[in-house]
């Protein structure tokens, strides 16, 4: 945390490059289950809505992908301000690439599992966020 | 008790209500495995209450798939009843009792003859006045010409008559016959003035004399049993003024109904034959009379008719109580009694309990099923929006099929909307200015001062407040109360529970359900018997 303020680079190899490059991309998958606990939090707290044409499971949609795009956005902003700035100048660029694919790992994890989720459990609440349903 | 039969004979404006209030004992599913004959008399065929109540039958014999609907138990609308109405032809050249009565046929003598005979029992005013809207308080008028209309009625079916209502008493009739000494028949009806307090002291008589006419070899059984509410006074209305008594000459009046009450009681406790016929009689009474004109801009009493659909009024549940006790009485009725109940009262109102009703015994039931009843009401009209333009049912059964349950798929739109409406008529509806429409159960908390039986909020006249109501915490008590955690979301745990928990299925064995709708409403009672935990605490 003290090198993260102070921006003191700790990264000065390519091999030390290479390790944080995979701590990232397993970072980004627990990023992406963080925000998937999230959503599932937000979706089990929309109450259920009686009637002919209930707005909860569009709700609980909405929340759904908003949170995906932001798993993707907050995790490689997060890369960006706070990792960056922690490998030495000459290197970074050579981070980019990483942190596109860490980015979308968070994504896809997400994604994923949430789709399990929702067929696993579709005549819940989860069950609204499938993207494809009979 | 198997074999008994039960029969209800609601008589007049009041008998209307009272039989209303009886009909939504039964939706609520206090009368399991019985079947139950109603009739329902009136001469004033327009009135608003009898329609309202016959409706009402009509709907709750539609759930039950009509003529072919069989009881059920432990769930909503268990009994089966079956509606005949019959109503006296007063109209035309029967309008008044001079017409019936025929005072202007005949010789000159005859003519005479019969006009002092008359003139000793009835004031020319009231030989005169017009019958359509009843017999306007006048009793001793009342007696006669509804044991008259009875027998008349039995005369007409033997001639092969076809008049609809005349065949409908006559069904009735052989219905009672048929029963022999299993047959249990209660009669409500008021005693302060009206067709109730005409009929009453007459019916039994009449039923038996009607019997015999349509086929002299039968009889209603000596041990058929009679009971009846003596409903005393409960409700003022508008006084007319001078100018309506001068222009109606006989109308009725509030001022009067207690004087009626008191003699119509003196009576009872005296005459041998009332004592010979009713094996009980239930007293039933109020400390206040309830205002029907309050609110009311007419400058004139309303006399009958479409207009006369006063509001519903807690004496007439005591007076469907009443009828249960008398059908599920094991002991007791060897000879005639005169029984009442007493309730807390402090503080000029009534501190109403659930074993108030029908004792304490069946305190836990009576409190499970009106309370799921209520809650199943709140669900269909404010979460499953049927207060809103919709079929709140439909939708709720649609819920089933998203739920992976299709046993309800298939339940027809019709059928879901007869739920739909009956749940109003018992609890609430919307209009569409936002206003709250009190049904039955609210107009019986209105009547009532002070707290009745569940939180007030779930009788609030604010739409916005009842919509909101969480329906998990109906009742007072804590141990009764579901989904009562922070954002606690009881029609959520009620769907919950319904998906999920496959003890809340219908049971065919203890629920003897067979029908769709049957099921769906007995999956409904049971999640929320569940939910509510009060028959298992």
């Amino acid at each position: 945390m003290k090198q993260i303020f102070l921006k003191i680079p700790t990264i000065k190899t390519p091999m030390q490059l290479d390790s944080l490059t995979m701590q990232t991309y397993i970072l980004g998958a627990i990023a992406g289950v963080v925000f998937l606990v999230i959503a599932i939090l937000i979706a089990k707290a929309i109450k259920f809505e009686g009637g002919s044409n209930p707005k909860d499971p569009g709700k609980r949609r909405l929340w759904f992908w908003v949170l995906l795009f932001a798993s993707f956005i907050a995790f490689f902003l997060y890369n960006m301000y706070f990792v960056t700035p922690t490998i030495s100048p000459n290197l970074q660029s050579k981070f980019m690439t990483p942190n596109i694919i860490a980015s979308s790992i968070a994504l896809g994890v997400y994604f994923v599992v949430g789709q399990l989720l929702a067929f696993i459990f579709s005549t819940g609440k989860l069950g609204n966020w499938k993207l494809f349903s009979r | 008790m198997a074999t008994e039969k039960y029969f209800v004979i609601g008589i007049g404006g009041t008998g209307m209500r009272c039989i209303e209030a009886f009909t939504h004992l039964c939706a609520i599913g206090m009368f399991d495995n019985k079947e139950i004959d109603i009739l329902s008399i009136d001469t004033d065929t327009n009135n608003g209450n009898k329609s309202r109540s016959e409706q009402l039958i009509d709907t709750y014999i539609r759930i039950k798939g009509g003529a072919q609907g069989k009881p059920t138990a432990n769930s909503f609308f268990t009994a089966k009843l079956n509606i005949y109405k019959f109503a006296p032809e007063y109209s035309g050249n029967r309008l008044t009792y001079e017409l019936i009565s025929g005072l202007n046929t005949g010789s000159d003598s005859v003519k005479k003859d019969n006009k002092a005979l008359s003139d000793l029992f009835f004031d020319d005013d009231v030989q005169k006045f017009k019958l359509d809207h009843g017999y306007r308080a006048q009793t001793h008028l009342g007696s006669h010409l509804m044991y008259h209309c009875i027998v008349e009625a039995a005369k007409n079916v033997l001639k092969g008559g076809q008049r609809k209502e005349d065949l409908e008493l006559a069904a009735f009739l052989d219905k009672i016959y048929l029963a022999g000494e299993n047959a249990r028949v209660f009669i409500l009806g008021s005693i302060f003035g009206g067709t109730g307090a005409s009929s009453i002291p007459i019916i039994p008589k009449a039923l038996r004399d009607a019997v015999r006419i349509k086929d002299k070899n039968a009889e209603i059984h000596p041990s058929a049993k009679f009971g009846c509410s003596l409903l005393s006074e409960y409700f003022s209305f508008k006084v007319p003024d001078g100018a309506q008594k001068k222009e109606q000459k006989i109308i009725a009046d509030s001022n009067n109904f207690s004087l009626n009450s008191q003699a119509a009681l003196m009576f009872y406790q005296a005459d041998a034959t009332v004592k010979k016929t009713y094996k009980l009689m239930y007293h039933i009474g109020w400390p206040k009379r309830a205002n029907f004109s309050e609110g009311d801009t007419a400058t004139k009493t309303i006399t009958g008719g479409g207009e006369q659909k006063n509001p519903c009024h807690i004496s007439e549940l005591f007076c469907a109580c009443a009828a249960y006790d008398f059908f599920n009485r094991v002991e007791g009725l060897e000879q005639h009694d005169i029984v009442f109940r007493s309730a807390n009262f402090q503080n000029e109102s009534f501190l109403f309990e659930f074993q108030d009703f029908l004792g304490e015994d069946k305190a836990k039931e009576f409190m499970n099923k009106l309370g799921t009843f209520l809650a199943f009401s709140h669900i269909i009209i404010n979460a499953e929006k049927g207060g809103f333009g919709q079929n709140g049912a439909e939708n709720l059964v649609k819920k089933f099929k998203e739920f992976n349950i299709p046993d309800y798929i298939n339940l027809g739109v019709n059928d879901a909307k007869d739920i739909d409406d009956f749940v109003k008529a018992f609890a609430f509806n919307y209009d569409t200015k936002g206003n709250v429409i009190p049904g039955w159960i609210f107009q019986i908390r209105q009547s009532v001062d002070g707290p009745f039986l569940f939180q007030t909020d779930a009788f609030s006249t604010n739409q916005k407040q009842l919509k909101d109501f969480h329906f998990g915490k109906l009742f007072t008590q804590n141990e009764y109360q579901f989904a009562t955690g922070w954002r606690g979301d009881p029609y959520g745990l009620f769907r919950d529970t319904i998906q999920k928990d496959t003890s809340v299925k219908p049971s065919p064995e203890k629920q003897k359900v067979e029908r769709l709708n049957e099921r769906f409403l007995a999956h409904t009672y049971n999640t929320l018997t569940k939910l509510f935990k009060i028959l298992s605490n």
